[in-house]
């Protein structure tokens, strides 16, 4: 029988079982369309500053009246000390207009309440926090992107995983609501000394987990259906396992910084400041609309001087194209203030802070393609003087934060043209944005899915081309594809990232050669900056590589990579041994019984000299000296 | 037709979109598995693409590029309900009974490229080419994907149970 008949037959059946709601049937949906009818009117062009500038009040003005229509009820807000059982109240921001809205105004706070109420119904997770999650060797981003940022050591952020470990405990966080606090027992064997319950409505995502300070902080988000979403963020004392703090904002997570002493909670309706130092000093939450989505992103970075640490962010209203980059000034434990300078335009952002500033990219569709505009902004030595200093615009759009990169002075963007389907990598002078070089557009027909940039050098993987594509930047004005001498080089589908300071590494398969499963490709470092194979593995032809919740495991000095794959549709995770020299062979393979290949989140930890391999309430220990399994431990 | 002549842009949207309706909201119930789920997804996929009809200027592509848009969005919802995951221990599927259910039931054992693939191309009866542009994956991606959906559904079982 032909493919058309029984996918005839399949569709007949859905079709009989689950008739198109009215809803969606065409004479419905005219309802559904109407409440977009009435659109603010956009300005495009940011040098339009007096426009731009008195759009910015409005919009300071909508924001604040909707802060107060939405910012939670006193007694909702609070950050509790259990052990004095005192409730302090947070302050609320300082806003510079808090009349009520014009006519005008109250439109566009009907569209802001519009998007806010859509955002409860298609609230975000911790997945699409666009930022390296690392701690101890574990990386837990959920995606090729995650993976190409080096899963070893951690950085100044050192963003939040649900898995965390100190000399004494491991500290884990699972996905039923439970927190675990194991601890390696006289004889060498685990034992759990600690456990608590995540309380507050039902999970949403993976919980996130800092260790910062001899205190342990769980940050999550739970959904209740009085209440919708709620972002938790919760301090333990990692001797005794108490809860001593607790802090919880409505929205879900959009996410979450360490900063010196401070955090920097945004949810999708708040970015809240919560300092460390004192449990109390809850310095106050601005609140607004934080959308994170889609390729849009909420970034922000610090700077302090004698008087006042000085937070800047930006943010992006999706759908209603509205761009706002702020100063947050907060003087220790004052209320937080703040200025926008706002950006109307494109139907997507992407914001990245480089040394110098903050670059924000606009993307406009059309059709097919796509006109991106790129900004610089400079903050000025006085926090509230921020400027837009040079723009660029170019035919495409950037994926997502990866593709921006300053360095020396230039910053480099990795563009997509989807008219053409081709990529380009433009370098620009760093201030005024003007174009100093670009390469001949590669990876025809595909679009560029993550970027790394390595000094002079970058490489990028792509979507149906072969990868990794490497490139030599070291002249602004003439960067250019350098050419590798390995001709068949497979399409990896799943990751690439450094592995120790001269190589790479690039997990995936050959969707031309499916039987031939997962591959391992090495890549070595060349003296002229270029990377040449090195070493491949085939570890199995059914063992497909797994694109999900990530947690590549990768240490190069105990010479070891370890990944998340399937066999037979059951998960696994595979270790390998890893050396640019003497090559790779597959090590150990840890397998999980009774779960499906869609449920896994595995994740490994190098502990004491053991690799630990989490899997829900199962961890299997794995001596990284024998490589054997040594045992199994059930969370109950 | 270029909707700059045109002075309701709704009917142009409700005309097209009713050539495609069906198409989307089965595509997103055997992407979700959910008939709830589903019909949300459609919902605010047509919200957000009739928000951008305005710069759509071939009409001729409304069909991929209202997909696009749906496939963004559910992917996202389909991250979410992954995390709330069925206890299966099932290596491979007999689709011998035809009822939506277990249509829908049997579509769990694919992961979500084989299923998105595998609901375009079968329940949609979309070419390799289509789902190539609403996905953004390369042919031979599309039918290494479908290749694999069909082997853990035994399809062939299928066809041989039809005839």
């Amino acid at each position: 029988m032909s493919d058309f008949k029984s996918s005839k037959k399949i569709r007949n059946a859905l079709e009989k079982d689950f008739p198109v709601p009215k809803s969606l049937k065409p004479e419905n949906i005219s309802e559904l369309i109407k409440s977009c009818d009435e659109k603010p009117v956009r300005h495009t062009g940011v040098f339009s500053m007096a426009a731009a500038l008195a759009a910015c009040i409005a919009i300071v003005a909508v924001t604040a009246a909707a802060a107060l229509r939405f910012a939670p009820q006193p007694d909702t807000d609070i950050y509790t000390d259990k052990s004095d059982k005192s409730v302090k109240t947070s302050t609320l921001p300082a806003v510079e207009n808090d009349s009520e809205p014009a006519d005008d105004e109250r439109k566009l706070f009907d569209q802001i309440e519009q998007l806010k109420l859509n955002s409860q119904q298609h609230d975000q997770t911790y997945e699409d926090v666009n930022h390296p999650i690392q701690i101890s060797g574990v990386s837990t981003r959920n995606d090729r992107l995650a993976a190409m940022e080096s899963p070893e050591g951690s950085n100044g952020y050192a963003l939040p995983s649900s898995l965390a470990a100190d000399e004494y405990n491991i500290y884990y966080a699972t996905g039923d609501n439970m927190i675990y606090v194991l601890r390696k027992g006289s004889s060498g064997e685990l034992i759990t000394i600690a456990e608590t319950n995540i309380t507050g409505g039902q999970l949403v995502g993976q919980p996130q987990i800092i260790l910062t300070g001899g205190s342990l902080f769980v940050a999550y988000t739970t959904k209740n259906s009085d209440t919708g979403y709620t972002t938790h963020l919760d301090g333990y004392n990692t001797a005794m396992f108490t809860r001593f703090a607790e802090y919880s904002q409505s929205g879900s997570l959009v996410d979450l910084r360490l900063v010196d002493f401070d955090f920097y909670l945004v949810t999708q309706s708040s970015l809240s400041e919560i300092e460390l130092t004192t449990p109390d000093a809850l310095s106050g939450q601005l609140p607004g609309y934080y959308y994170h989505y889609s390729g849009n992103e909420a970034d922000l970075s610090e700077s302090s001087n004698q008087y006042d640490i000085n937070t800047r962010f930006c943010s992006s209203l999706t759908g209603e194209c509205v761009t706002n980059i702020g100063v947050i000034s907060s003087n220790f434990g004052e209320s937080l203030s703040c200025r926008y300078l706002s950006i109307f335009g494109g139907d997507s952002v992407t914001a990245y802070f480089g040394r110098s500033g903050l670059y924000i990219s606009t993307a406009t569709y059309m059709g097919q393609g796509c006109r991106s505009e790129l900004f610089s902004i400079v903050f000025q030595a006085d926090p509230y003087d921020v400027k837009i200093t040079g723009s660029f615009a170019f035919d495409g759009r950037i994926t997502d934060s990866s593709c921006l990169n300053e360095y020396t002075n230039y910053l480099r963007v990795a563009a997509t043209d989807d008219s053409d389907g081709m990529n380009k990598i433009y370098v620009l002078f760093y201030s005024g944005l003007e174009l100093e070089g670009s390469t001949e557009g590669f990876g025809e027909g595909s679009y560029i899915s993550g970027v790394k940039f390595d000094g002079n050098f970058a490489y990028i993987l792509t979507y149906g081309s072969d990868d990794p594509l490497f490139f030599d930047l070291s002249d602004p004005s003439q960067p250019y594809q350098v050419p590798t001498s390995v001709g068949a080089m497979p399409y990896l589908r799943m990751c690439t990232f450094p592995y120790g300071s001269d190589s790479l590494v690039s997990v995936g398969s050959d969707p031309n050669d499916p039987e031939n499963g997962t591959l391992i490709y090495m890549y070595q470092q060349q003296e002229n900056g270029s990377y040449l194979e090195s070493a491949r593995l085939s570890p199995g032809a059914d063992i497909d590589t797994l694109t999900v919740d990530g947690g590549i495991y990768s240490d190069s000095r105990s010479g070891v990579i370890g990944f998340p794959c399937s066999e037979d549709g059951k998960p696994e995770y595979i270790f390998v041994r890893a050396n640019s020299f003497s090559g790779m062979e597959l090590e150990t393979k840890v397998t999980f019984e009774g779960v499906h290949t869609e449920d896994v989140i595995c994740k490994a930890l190098n502990y004491d000299d053991t690799i630990y391999v989490f899997l829900s309430n199962v961890v299997k220990e794995v001596s990284l000296s024998s490589g054997s399994i040594e045992a199994e431990y059930t969370l109950e | 037709m270029d909707i700059a002549d045109n002075n309701d842009p709704a009917l142009t949207f409700t005309k097209l979109y009713s050539e495609v309706y069906s198409d989307l909201y089965y595509y997103a119930l055997s992407r979700l598995g959910d008939p709830d789920n589903a019909e949300d997804a459609v919902s605010e996929a047509v919200l957000d693409a009739y928000k951008g009809f305005r710069k759509l200027r071939d009409y001729k592509r409304f069909k991929s590029w209202i997909f696009k848009i749906l496939d963004r969005k559910l992917k996202y919802i389909y991250r979410e309900l992954r995390r709330r995951p069925e206890e299966s221990d099932r290596q491979e599927v007999f689709i011998s009974d035809f009822s939506g259910v277990e249509v829908l039931d049997a579509l769990k054992v694919l992961n979500e490229n084989e299923r998105t693939v595998f609901s375009l191309s079968v329940i949609n009866n979309m070419t390799s080419q289509e789902i190539s542009e609403i996905t953004g994956m390369n042919s031979s991606t599309v039918r290494s994907h479908l290749l694999r959906a069909r082997k853990k559904l035994r399809t062939d079982q299928l066809e041989h149970e039809i005839q």
